[in-house]
């Protein structure tokens, strides 16, 4: 590349000389001389001619209708290869070890978008530009020099931000601003971020720098700077009609929304706004001369509800503490009616017996309105958007005091529209907790590549369970790929599954692609704004404070999403305390777990080497299963993985033992039988069964061979539960719609750890050993009564008593009558007896109560007393109800 | 859903944490596979420093600290930009090495005070080292940068300062946890527990009865009131709150009575009654212990 000095490079390398490649290592020495050079001249016309001059009238609009001094702006890219410099912190990081001096590569000429490298000059158009692919981190700087002839206190930084193009996967995003006076290392000042939201779109920014002090002279050295993340890469940018103009006092810009745009009825306007002296009283915003409100505080906003339709001319008058005052630009604004486009959804969100969350994303900036009711053709109720929020294009609406367990029917619109209605915009409200009722529920893991695969496998779901909605879908982290990108997710989600997400609720857990690979427990993902999850234990369950872990109830089975990501995965930390306090709180028959990294997999990913599977497995896995998990579900690897019934596996794949098996059958009813376990009384450690479901978009391979598991596939599928009572049936559908798998597991009777006869339920009640057989046949209180029996007679084996009922005997009536105390859940039977040798049965088999019962000999049963022995005896008998 | 800002915030911690996942789309595999994919890519771009960074992070991921650091070593000089002193010391903080885990971070902070997350991995460098003090002042930083703060980071900074003997301004930090993120459990155990130990016995009721409206079902926090009671000797008054705890769970209906979580409530009621009772003096009456179910 030809490299082409002008103005002061001219002069210093003796005008027009082509500088050789070898040059480009004296960059960073070359500013310096030129110092000197400026230094020893004292010429303010040279060293203007070095910079851009901003005089006292400012700098004037640089519209690039002509190539730009190379003295004046520079670029910098860092790394061959796209980096993982991304995000604020990065930038600042990366910033700080880095002088004006070393950004010293002439912008390039590139027809269109660029393709990689340094930011270039955008033929064309002519404009600047940025095109970081490629590079981890791109540097835009231009160099100004103060020729006011006075000190400045404050300069405005304005510009046109436009986004020519944006790849797939690439986001929005746009730089990061940063000033400094010396341009040495470290001394950096931030001035913030400025994001585009729309593609192609263009956007003025103005950026008021305050509190200045540049001395006449001095040099002033902006830099824009763009990030380029492996995972997260950025698409190009242009700056252009860039202008440096020094205020005294305060300034104000309108900067949102922009010129000439339409918008909805209720919008927000917003201000850049600032005072030379760095302090403001308030921004006040007005539709021509009308005021409409003010602020105080920056942001600087004013949310116009129920703006009239048509044209207005807006403008912020920002005021001083000086009471000194001073009028935006007017921009142009027209409001239409209605919510323009629908974009995304609706879809439901937080489902509750007594509340829905409806969310959708339209094109104009209204309040929403959901209109619903308990008949398609009376939407009878309403609920408005309550505020409009920093991103008014977004809409949440939650609807409270619903029904349990009935169907409603809702449109989505404004007060003036409806932008989606019909058949599919339906649902059913959960049922009160602990119902019995049929359930089904989907799974999908690792589905969001929004491709044929995924279509695919949605396909044959919906052909699988036909007219049958599930009542939930849990998706188990990955939901869209690359980048977990709010892009990502339409392609993956919203544009895949648009019918199931109106009419059934969908809730998440946090996977890698979602965090963009990032660990960091922060709430900025795009997940987070896309997903209304519950923290406070709106939708069941204890409380958790954060979306990243949290649960909820649907009828009789309790859910809980982890984050198997981001959050602490200590046996100490956080997640896991309240996950102890969730599990102690819940009574539900069910309890099914999901979170993305599986504990067991040799699939595409190893849970033998990987640290948030290995963490999961070790220390959350014991807390689960002491809680009594029945079913746990996970995605990550791109396969089909499902286990024996299991317990205790915490070690890796070469530990698991026989015994660690709670059963190594199939777990189907149709062969080794469905998996048991008590449906009453201590759950933990009757195994649970763990499956991993990441093959909803993509399959990867892998070794597929983990012991723990019964079945390890390598298809692509999506994973259905039906849940109805005591019983759970799980299948698997392949995207061919064959199901491959499918186990049952079944709850009944009572938990008896140690299979000893005596439920735990009533060893724990009795000071007895759940664990240890061997204690069925000891007399624990010494009352003479072994601690089974004391079971059987309902009877404390842990206190000296007796099981003891009375006989009364009527001379008169020649009848006698036994009563006897009797407990739910046992069979009472009296018994007679002439010679206390052999006992024949006089009553018939009567049924606990809880109550004393009474049993009349008048001799029908038991007949007449043999001569010579009148005597009769009586005992009962007392067997547990099956 | 809320609106915030999409541009990832300290995704910095990619580098330093971990996650510098394959850069291949849709890539996954385990550490030896993107181990040998960085490897392949280092073969064409072997100047590349954030390579050798994605590579000394999976072999971080794979406790390989040795060669995880020779990757450090190689990327600083092929990118004097990159800084790779937070990566560093985390490496050698899990080599074991937090004495060099520390030198390195010092100078990380000092040149980027901006940096939540080089705050908290010096303070937990700090917490290893036993240097306590040191490591409250980095945590109380780290929360101060953190609007919405990791509980963890919270119960961190808690433990940190009952280590220094300051329960009060633990129980501080805890209550702005909680003011921030609600009423976690996690924090308010803690909390809980550092009343109780240092006899905040009545400030520990009132944090019980605040969680136990807001909790779903009561009877955890019935039972931790008892608890309490008992560890600070008020045992009748103990007794009486594990009767009612007994006497509330017997009135239960039979699928929440006969459940995991009240099973063992009851358990505990029983044994929490008995150990009580067996410290009753001989001469006083025992108390009386509701009806059990026979079931």
């Amino acid at each position: 590349m030809k490299i082409v000095r002008k103005g002061a490079f001219k002069t210093a390398l003796a005008g027009g000389q082509e500088c050789p490649p070898s040059l480009t290592k004296r960059r960073a020495w070359l500013p310096r001389v030129l110092a000197v050079m400026f230094a020893l001249l004292g010429s303010a016309m040279t060293q203007a001619d070095a910079a851009i001059a901003v005089g006292a009238t400012g700098s004037g609009t640089l519209t690039f209708d002509t190539l730009p001094a190379s003295s004046q702006w520079a670029t910098l890219s860092f790394g061959t290869g796209a980096g993982d410099i991304e995000g604020d912190a990065a930038l600042d990081a990366a910033m700080s070890g880095i002088s004006a001096s070393s950004i010293t590569s002439t912008l390039g000429q590139k027809p269109g978008s660029g393709t990689s490298g340094p930011a270039y000059w955008r033929s064309g158009d002519l404009k600047l530009g940025t095109q970081p692919t490629g590079n981890a981190m791109t540097l835009l700087m231009a160099k100004l020099q103060n020729t006011a002839g006075t000190t400045v206190e404050a300069l405005l930084i304005s510009y046109q931000l436009g986004m020519p193009t944006l790849a797939p996967g690439e986001q929005l995003n746009g730089h990061r601003v940063y000033w400094s006076k010396s341009g040495t290392a470290g001394s950096w000042n931030v001035l913030g971020n400025q994001l585009l939201t729309v593609t192609g779109g263009t956007k003025t920014v103005n950026i008021p720098l305050t509190s200045l002090a540049w001395a006449n002279g001095e040099m002033l050295y902006v830099v824009w700077a763009d990030d380029n993340g492996l995972t997260n890469p950025d698409g190009d940018y242009t700056l252009d009609d860039v202008s440096f103009t020094p205020f005294n006092g305060p300034m104000a810009a309108l900067s949102g929304p922009v010129h000439n745009a339409t918008v909805g009825t209720d919008f927000m306007i917003e201000a850049i706004a600032a005072s030379s002296n760095g302090t403001l009283s308030q921004v006040a915003f007005y539709d021509g001369d009308t005021l409409l409100g003010a602020d105080t505080t920056p942001p600087y906003s004013y949310a116009w509800l129920g703006a009239p339709l048509g044209t207005h001319a807006l403008k912020a008058r920002a005021t001083n503490t000086n009471n000194v005052s001073v009028d935006s630009a007017v921009v142009s604004v027209t409001v239409a009616a209605g919510s323009g486009v629908l974009q995304r959804g609706p879809y439901l969100q937080k489902a509750a017996p007594t509340q829905m969350t409806v969310c959708w994303r339209s094109t104009l900036s209204t309040l929403g309105r959901v209109r619903y009711g308990t008949s398609a053709a009376d939407l009878n109720q309403m609920v408005n958007e309550p505020a409009l929020s920093a991103s008014p294009l977004n809409h949440v609406v939650t609807l409270t005091g619903l029904s349990p367990s009935t169907r409603y029917y809702y449109s989505i619109g404004t007060a003036t529209d409806t932008l989606a209605s019909g058949p599919d915009c339906t649902f059913t409200t959960p049922p009160p907790p602990g119902t019995v009722m049929a359930t089904r529920i989907w799974a999908l893991g690792d589905e969001g590549t929004g491709n044929a695969d995924q279509k695919a496998v949605r396909d044959a779901f919906y052909a699988w369970s036909g007219t049958r909605v599930p009542n939930l879908v849990l998706q188990l982290g990955d939901n869209a790929y690359e980048y977990g990108s709010d892009v990502n997710f339409q392609a993956g989600m919203f544009n895949i599954y648009p019918t199931m997400l109106s009419k059934t609720p969908f809730w998440s857990c946090l996977g890698n692609h979602e965090t963009n690979q990032g660990k960091a427990f922060v709430d900025t993902f795009p997940y987070f704004e896309i997903y209304t999850l519950p923290t406070a234990g709106e939708c069941g369950g204890v409380a958790s404070g954060t979306e990243h872990y949290f649960s909820f109830d649907y009828a009789n089975i309790h859910f809980i999403s982890l984050d198997s990501m981001t959050a602490s995965r200590s046996p100490t930390g956080a997640m896991a305390t309240w996950l102890q306090t969730d599990l102690a709180s819940t009574t539900a028959t069910w309890i099914i777990a999901f979170f993305h990294h599986p504990p067991y997999t040799k699939g595409s990913h190893d849970s033998d080497t990987e640290i948030e599977l290995i963490e999961m497995r070790e220390n959350i896995l014991p807390i689960l299963e002491a809680g009594g998990v029945d079913l746990v579900l996970c995605g990550h690897s791109h396969c089909y993985e499902r286990s024996y019934l299991l317990d205790g596996h915490y070690g890796d794949s070469t530990t698991l033992t026989a015994a660690m098996k709670k059963n190594s059958g199939d777990g189907r009813p149709a062969g080794n039988g469905a998996y048991l376990k008590p449906l009453t009384g201590p759950r933990d450690h009757f195994g649970a069964v763990y499956a991993v479901s990441g093959s909803a978009g993509k399959i990867s391979g892998g070794s597929l061979n983990h012991p723990a598991h019964y079945i390890s596939m390598n298809n692509l599928g999506s994973f259905v539960l039906d849940i109805n009572g005591p019983r759970l049936d799980a299948t698997f559908i392949r995207e061919n719609s064959t199901t491959p798998d499918t186990f049952t597991i079944l709850k009944q009777g009572a938990a008896d750890s140690d299979g000893d006869a005596i439920p735990d339920e009533y060893e724990m009640a009795h000071g007895l050993d759940r664990f240890n057989p061997g204690d069925a046949a000891l007399d624990s209180d010494g009352d003479g009564i072994i601690n089974l029996d004391e079971f059987i007679l309902a009877t404390a084996a842990d206190v000296s008593d007796r099981y003891a009922f009375s006989t009364r005997y009527d001379t008169p009536a020649g009848t006698a009558t036994v009563s006897f105390p009797t407990v739910a859940g046992r069979n009472y039977r009296v018994l007679y007896s002439a010679t206390l040798l052999s006992w024949e049965p006089a009553s018939p088999v009567l049924t606990g109560t809880g109550t004393t019962l009474t049993w009349t000999d008048d001799g029908s049963t038991t007949g007449t007393p043999p001569a010579g022995k009148p005597q009769r005896f009586y005992r009962i008998e007392v067997t547990v109800a099956p | 859903m809320k609106a915030r800002f999409r541009r990832p915030l300290g995704l910095l911690w990619c580098l330093a944490a971990g996650g510098l996942g394959a850069g291949v789309a849709f890539g996954h595999g385990d550490v030896h596979d993107r181990i040998a994919g960085v490897n392949q890519q280092i073969a064409t771009a072997p100047a590349d420093a954030q390579l050798y960074l994605q590579r000394a992070e999976l072999f971080r991921q794979h406790a390989d600290w040795q060669a995880a650091l020779a990757d450090c070593d190689q990327a600083q000089p092929l990118d004097p930009a990159v800084d790779v002193a937070l990566l560093r010391g985390r490496i050698l903080l899990e080599a074991g090495r937090p004495a060099d885990a520390l030198q390195v971070l010092d100078g990380y902070v000092s040149r980027h005070p901006q940096h939540t997350q080089a705050w908290v991995c010096r303070a937990r460098v700090l917490t290893y080292l036993g240097r306590h003090d040191a490591a409250i002042a980095d945590y109380r930083e780290a929360l101060q940068r953190s609007p919405q703060p990791e509980p963890d980071l919270v119960l961190e900074c808690a433990n940190a300062l009952v280590a220094m003997g300051k329960s009060a301004e633990a129980v501080a930090v805890l209550d702005a946890g909680l003011t921030k993120l609600g009423e976690l459990p996690s924090l308010a155990l803690r909390a809980l527990d550092i009343e109780v130990a240092t006899g905040k016995i009545e400030a520990a009721l009132a944090r019980v009865e605040t969680m136990r409206q807001h909790a779903p079902r009561p009877e955890p926090w019935m039972a931790k009131r008892a608890s309490v009671l008992a560890q600070a000797g008020r045992l009748v008054e103990s007794q009486a709150a594990w009767q009612a705890l007994v006497g509330h769970l017997a009135g239960l209906p039979d699928a929440e009575r006969r459940s995991h979580a009240i099973i063992h409530l009851m358990q505990q009621a029983r044994q929490a009654l008995a150990a009580l009772d067996s410290l009753r003096p001989a001469n006083e009456t025992p108390p009386s212990i509701p009806p059990r179910s026979e079931s």
